[in-house]
């Protein structure tokens, strides 16, 4: 292993996509490793990305989108990658702006957010969806005091002080944005938020549906509430999963 | 002394009908021998059993002598006994589902956390062989099944 930064897609059902977003990514000719991360699925997924030539991590049933994006981030602090991108599996994000994610981190950003309402026309959504975006949106620049527009955006760059920070087991499970983001500036760790293109989902289903809302809602009201007080883990040890064998 | 505050204190101190009362110890009973029975089979952790031994000892306890029920009965303010025990059973019943809530939750944390490290293990064992595991394409399960009976025909349900 001799590169220094890594890309992690984690992925979920995406058996028919994840080919072709990992070779938009080597098409790219970026000079990084592709870790796909399998949370569990039954149609394939890990086949699709290894036969495109990414590395995979399965896991061996659902754990959620939040534990195989802390799975990636584990694995990149296991090998010592100095530099982490990440992405979705399904089409959403374009490879071709991963330059402006790490032209971030080289000018010294410790989390570089790409955001689909900087200066571009996001693809459609719910109106319901939208106002929650909105209202995120302004708890996230409220409390990281800096101005964040796409607060779920999963298309992101982190510096090797935010994947240390990252690994402990707390992480969360199912949702990790706002709340993640606002841990992240309480550290003392620099966000900016890089405008990029998104595209709509090429098919398949959004994480972000019916009921969920409301459970992300509550959810989300919670872990903030909670985030000054809280323990990172159960247990004495805070980063069992990450620990280097 | 006022006519309504007799009264509630008539029914306060008022036994237990003996029905009930056959009918708790009967309960009682049947629960302590079915937790002793499956602690015996091992369906049963010690760990989990005490709470439903205590329980039926102390139902027993509370319907041999009815005397702590009703002093009970009368620091909580319930007019009957039958509530008291409602009352305690549903407390009870409640503080449990908590538990296992909490038990619940540190076991998906170690479940969740145990994927995670054997997914991880799995990558580094591929790299390793060079070669990816086979569990992309899982045998279908009854050729599993087949397969075992074959390799132990005389292990029994498939146990080999």
């Amino acid at each position: 292993m001799t590169r220094s930064t890594v890309l992690i897609i984690p992925a979920y059902r995406e058996a028919e996509r994840v080919g072709a977003v990992v070779r938009a990514v080597f098409a790219t000719g970026l000079d990084l490793d592709i870790v796909v991360v399998d949370d569990g699925s039954p149609d394939g997924t890990g086949a699709a990305a290894r036969a495109a030539g990414a590395t995979v991590i399965r896991h061996p049933y659902n754990l959620g989108y939040g534990s195989a994006l802390h799975t990636g981030y584990c694995h990149a602090r296991r090998h010592g990658y100095r530099r982490v991108l990440q992405m979705d599996a399904d089409g959403q994000h374009d490879a071709t702006m991963l330059p402006r994610l790490l032209a971030a981190l080289d000018a010294g950003a410790d989390v570089a957010l790409g955001s689909r309402y900087l200066d571009s026309a996001p693809p459609r959504t719910s109106l319901l969806r939208k106002l929650g975006t909105q209202l995120f949106a302004r708890i996230a620049t409220r409390w990281t005091g800096v101005r964040i527009t796409d607060p779920t955006s999963g298309f992101q760059g982190l510096s090797e002080r935010t994947l240390a920070m990252v690994v402990h087991d707390g992480y969360p499970e199912d949702y990790p944005d706002t709340d993640v983001l606002v841990e992240i500036a309480r550290a003392g760790l620099r966000i900016v938020e890089v405008p990029v293109q998104m595209h709509e989902r090429l098919g398949g289903l959004s994480m972000h549906r019916g009921a969920r809302i409301a459970w992300y809602g509550y959810k989300m009201f919670l872990t903030l509430a909670l985030l000054p007080v809280r323990r990172s883990s159960p247990f004495r040890r805070r980063d069992t999963v990450a620990r280097v064998p | 002394m006022n006519a309504s505050l007799t009264n509630w204190l008539a029914i306060t101190q008022e036994p237990l009908p003996v029905r009930q009362q056959v009918t708790a110890v009967l309960l009682a009973v049947s629960v302590l021998v079915t937790v002793v029975e499956l602690v015996r089979r091992r369906k049963l952790r010690e760990e989990y059993s005490w709470v439903w031994v205590g329980t039926a000892i102390a139902l027993i306890a509370l319907a041999l002598h009815q005397d702590f029920i009703h002093t009970i009965s009368a620091w909580v303010g319930s007019a009957t006994a039958t509530s008291t025990l409602f009352f305690f059973a549903i407390v009870f019943l409640l503080m449990l589902a908590l538990q296992f809530s909490v038990r619940l939750s540190k076991l998906t944390h170690r479940h969740k956390t145990m994927g995670q490290r054997l997914a991880l293990l799995e990558e580094e064992l591929e790299r390793l062989r060079g070669a990816p595991l086979p569990h992309d394409a899982p045998l279908p399960l009854r050729e599993t099944t087949r397969a075992r009976a074959e390799a132990h025909p005389d292990a029994r349900d498939g146990v080999a």
